[in-house]
């Protein structure tokens, strides 16, 4: 096991204890704007994430609510990975953008998850790397003795440029992707979440255009009612254990 | 296409003649003064000055309902009063949604006479778009700005690029809703052309005419129409290509949009409208072509206040490859102001 993953283990080991301080009776805090690598489709008005990853890699997201029904965001990201293979790909950074339209959960009917339609551009201001399309539902429940569980589902349409072509030159099949994601609140941490996220991401390997899978898992902790601290790895598609990243984020939202 | 043509402008002219309401069998015809309350205020004007009545309080759809309602009860032409009391009360002027429409397709919907609206864009490649139009006595407008829709690319399958600040205007004429009848959706006959522009050693522009139609349903309003296209790619050897060459089912195309208040103040709009894109010829013993490409918007607005309103969305030049490296993330302010309105109503002295 490399040392990177230990140590993030370690960090997640310590994030899990943590909580034991806080009031097992404290209210349960609002739900997540965010998992590890995707949005949930709730409402807020102000939300920004610093990170870092144990490579040195920032990632920044700050978003703003437009009015009741849309949000617009901006920041660094680290998930375009490019490479001669996948096991030797390396974080292009890059900056994003995205625009949210959402509905509130049960806005619409009884037992209607938050919904919520994005776009999210990679690139600098000249060039557009990537693009994705992407649908979301989002929910929460109180499990009563097990807790409490979030979980975000969705599809995503994607549009990626390489030296070898464009993803968009190819069937919808091979540019449409699922994503899901789960944050757990155990009972006797309310302030602590895991988090499980299954998503793809965008690699240009040898110059060729794809999604590959990413798992991301770690632990949240929410130190305040509007802020808190994640740690979390990420694994992706072709880069084995050894190609884990850890990283380390810290959050707030209104 | 002349056949279209004329057709269109023959409905557009004979539009404001239908749009007179019948005489009353048995009775003498015109002139139809003002009905005289026993208030002694003007009828149909007073109604639809209580109707409209309100300040910017007033919720959207309320101001919306009356001013649709007041305008269908009023005639088309208000002849002065003989006997005007000068201690009658000043109407109140209807104060109707200054800022509407969709985000980038024309619709039917026209700002009040003398009103001035102004709008700028930006979106995530630093494109801009400015857009400066005022209304001509409830049935027309004019408008001047730029645009950068219109996208250039040197080869089938090269990127395309977009052609920045091409200067043009834009003049509209068309009858409100239920003007013509009851239920009768607003009309309007636009065209718009863009000035000369030079790049890529040639010389380019284009126009449209288009009829489109919009009408309120509850709280949302849906908008329809045909657009007719032209475009002229003069080189600098002077040959041209031209867009009406072709056939003419190749330069007309349907567009349309809704826009739903969906929350206070905030709506959502979705529109898809059609804008040219120049096939440039690097190799000059190559012919240049002009190609109609779908362009699908969606996005929010949110009313700041009766006369301000702010945008974002999400614009994709070519839908129809569902291209998504095109698609860029706009933000758009927009005013209006009744300043010019005013101050032609001073000078009236009404």
């Amino acid at each position: 096991m490399s040392l990177h993953l230990r140590g993030g283990l370690a960090a997640l080991a310590c994030v899990a204890v943590m909580p034991r301080a806080a009031s097992a009776d404290a209210p349960a805090p609002a739900p997540s704007p965010r998992f590890i690598d995707r949005a949930a489709a709730s409402r807020g008005i102000a939300y920004v994430m610093l990170g870092a990853s144990h490579r040195g890699d920032p990632v920044l997201a700050v978003e703003a609510a437009f009015g009741a029904l849309a949000a617009v965001g901006f920041g660094f990201d680290d998930r375009l990975m490019v490479g001669a293979t996948g096991r030797d790909a390396a974080v292009e950074r890059h900056q994003v953008a995205w625009f949210r339209v959402r509905a509130e959960a049960q806005e619409w009917f009884r037992h209607q998850p938050a919904l919520d339609l994005t776009l999210e551009r990679f690139g600098d201001g000249k060039r557009v790397e990537a693009a994705e399309l992407r649908v979301a539902a989002s929910d929460g429940w109180s499990l009563g003795a097990a807790g409490r569980l979030e979980a975000t589902l969705g599809l995503g349409l994607w549009d990626l440029d390489g030296a070898a072509g464009r993803l968009s030159t190819r069937p919808l099949v091979d540019r449409v992707r699922p994503f899901g994601a789960l944050a757990w609140s155990p009972p006797s941490y309310p302030r602590t979440s895991f988090l499980l996220e299954g998503s793809f991401g965008p690699s240009v390997i040898d110059g060729r255009p794809r999604v590959d899978w990413r798992l991301g898992w770690g632990a949240r902790y929410r130190a305040f009612s509007w802020g808190a601290i994640d740690l979390v790895v990420r694994n992706r598609e072709d880069a084995g254990l050894a190609g884990s990243t850890a990283m380390v984020r810290v959050s707030a939202q209104l | 296409m002349t056949r279209s043509l004329s057709v269109i402008l023959m409905l557009a002219l004979c539009a404001p003649v239908w749009a007179q309401p019948p005489p009353p069998s048995g009775s003498p015809s015109p002139p139809p003064g003002p009905v005289t309350r026993e208030d002694g205020q003007e009828g149909a004007s007073s109604e639809r000055a209580d109707a409209t009545r309100g300040d910017d309080e007033a919720t959207d759809e309320a101001t919306d309902e009356a001013t649709d309602e007041a305008t269908a009860d009023a005639p088309l032409f208000e002849y002065p009063a003989t006997d005007r009391a000068s201690s009658a009360p000043k109407p109140v002027r209807p104060v109707p949604p200054a800022v509407h429409g969709l985000l980038f397709a024309p619709t039917a919907r026209m700002l009040n006479a003398g009103e001035i609206s102004a709008s700028a864009a930006l979106d995530t490649i630093g494109g801009a778009q400015l857009d400066l139009k005022v209304g001509l006595g409830g049935v027309a407008e004019f408008g001047i700005g730029t645009t950068d829709h219109v996208r250039i690319r040197d080869c089938a399958t090269c990127d395309a690029k977009a052609l920045r600040f091409v200067p043009m205007a834009r003049f509209v004429m068309g009858l409100p809703e239920h003007r013509l009848f009851k239920h009768q959706p607003a009309l309007a006959l636009g065209f718009q052309k863009s000035f000369s522009r030079d790049h890529d050693e040639r010389s380019s522009r284009w126009a449209s005419l288009y009829m489109v139609g919009s009408k309120r349903l509850g709280s949302a309003q849906l908008h329809g129409g045909l657009m007719l296209w032209d475009g002229v790619i003069l080189r600098a050897d002077g040959s041209e290509v031209a867009l009406h060459e072709g056939p003419v089912r190749k330069v007309i195309r349907p567009y349309g949009g809704f826009e739903v208040l969906a929350r206070d103040q905030s709506y959502v709009i979705v529109d898809l409208t059609w804008n040219p894109e120049l096939e440039i010829s690097r190799d000059l013993t190559a012919p240049d072509r002009i190609h109609l490409r779908p362009m699908l918007s969606w996005g929010v607005r949110y009313e700041v206040s009766r006369r301000v309103a702010l945008e974002a969305g999400v614009r994709v030049p070519d839908i129809a490859d569902a291209n998504l490296l095109d698609a860029q993330i706009f933000a758009q302010l927009r005013f209006a102001s009744r300043m010019l309105a005013d101050a032609i109503d001073d000078l009236q002295g009404n």
